[in-house]
């Protein structure tokens, strides 16, 4: 089952709480990837692909294994931005990233962010950030880039 | 759910995917949500659908049109969220191809995805780019 990091539950969005700063954290947010919820997401969202289901299958693919949806790792990223823009963020979020590696069930990773830019313009407040997500192996699974403009 | 009859490395560059429909019932979202852990509460609070299910959807609708072949894996993703879809919302999805080429031994195809609600509120678009095994 996976657990995420409690440190954001129950905390206002970054926005309400106000002085959004180029520096700020965002995050850490830390997820357990298990087969089973690589098993959830493949009905959730319909993508039976077999790279992540089958592990006969996996085994003959360059990752030799199964491994996670890159969509159910950014789902963890939209997470962390929703948390943290509150509503704002599903109304002008913006997300662009690269899938850098393979999530291998069992694996936990730490999806993490920082604000680069607040730039303030008629349509209100845009903040611009990088996104990461990490594996406990060290290596980086997801880069990328965040914008969300607050009003 | 309709089997996709081509498959998408064989789609031409502009060719629009059959558009599909998804009702975002509170039983699909927290299908969602729970398939993604996500325990927050944010969106079920505020009543709206989270950007990434949209997106999830989105690429659902292309995954019902053509067919990937096995192994293939997700380059990157863009997404731009305009407005959020209401908890109960029907949305349609489609997806468009604008990228179609063979580097080295893998296919690169790049697919244009867009979101509308009801009353065509324009709610996502995005663009995902997947790596077609040889």
């Amino acid at each position: 089952m996976v657990s995420p990091l409690s440190s954001w539950q129950g905390k206002l969005p970054l926005v309400t709480r106000g002085g959004i700063q180029a520096g700020a954290a965002l995050g850490p947010l830390t997820k357990h990837v298990t087969q089973e919820q690589v098993q959830r997401y493949a009905e959730a969202s319909g993508d039976h692909n077999p790279i992540h289901l089958d592990a006969e299958f996996a085994a003959r693919t360059p990752y030799g294994r199964r491994v996670a949806h890159g969509m159910l790792t950014l789902a963890f990223v939209s997470e962390l931005l929703m948390q943290a823009f509150g509503r704002a963020w599903a109304e002008s979020g913006k997300l662009r990233v690269r899938f850098k590696g393979a999530v291998v069930p069992g694996q936990r990773v730490t999806v993490s962010g920082r604000v680069r830019r607040v730039q303030a313009g008629p349509e209100g407040t845009t903040v611009e950030c990088a996104v990461s997500v990490h594996a406990d192996d060290g290596s980086e699974v997801l880069a990328g880039e965040a914008w969300v403009t607050t009003r | 759910m309709t089997q996709p009859t081509s498959s998408l490395g064989a789609v031409a560059v502009g060719q629009a995917l059959p558009a599909k429909r998804y009702a975002m019932t509170p039983e699909a979202v927290a299908s969602y949500l729970q398939a993604v852990d996500d325990r927050s509460g944010s969106c079920e609070a505020r009543g709206i659908v989270p950007p990434s299910a949209l997106l999830a959807y989105a690429l659902r609708s292309v995954i019902e049109a053509a067919s990937l072949p096995q192994g293939t894996v997700h380059g990157s993703q863009e997404m731009e969220a305009l407005a959020a879809a209401r908890i109960g919302e029907t949305v349609t999805c489609q997806g468009t191809v604008v990228h179609n080429t063979i580097r080295g031994e893998r296919r690169f195809v790049a697919v244009d995805l867009t979101v509308h609600g009801e009353g065509g509120r324009f709610l996502l678009q995005g663009r995902a780019t997947v790596v077609l095994p040889p």
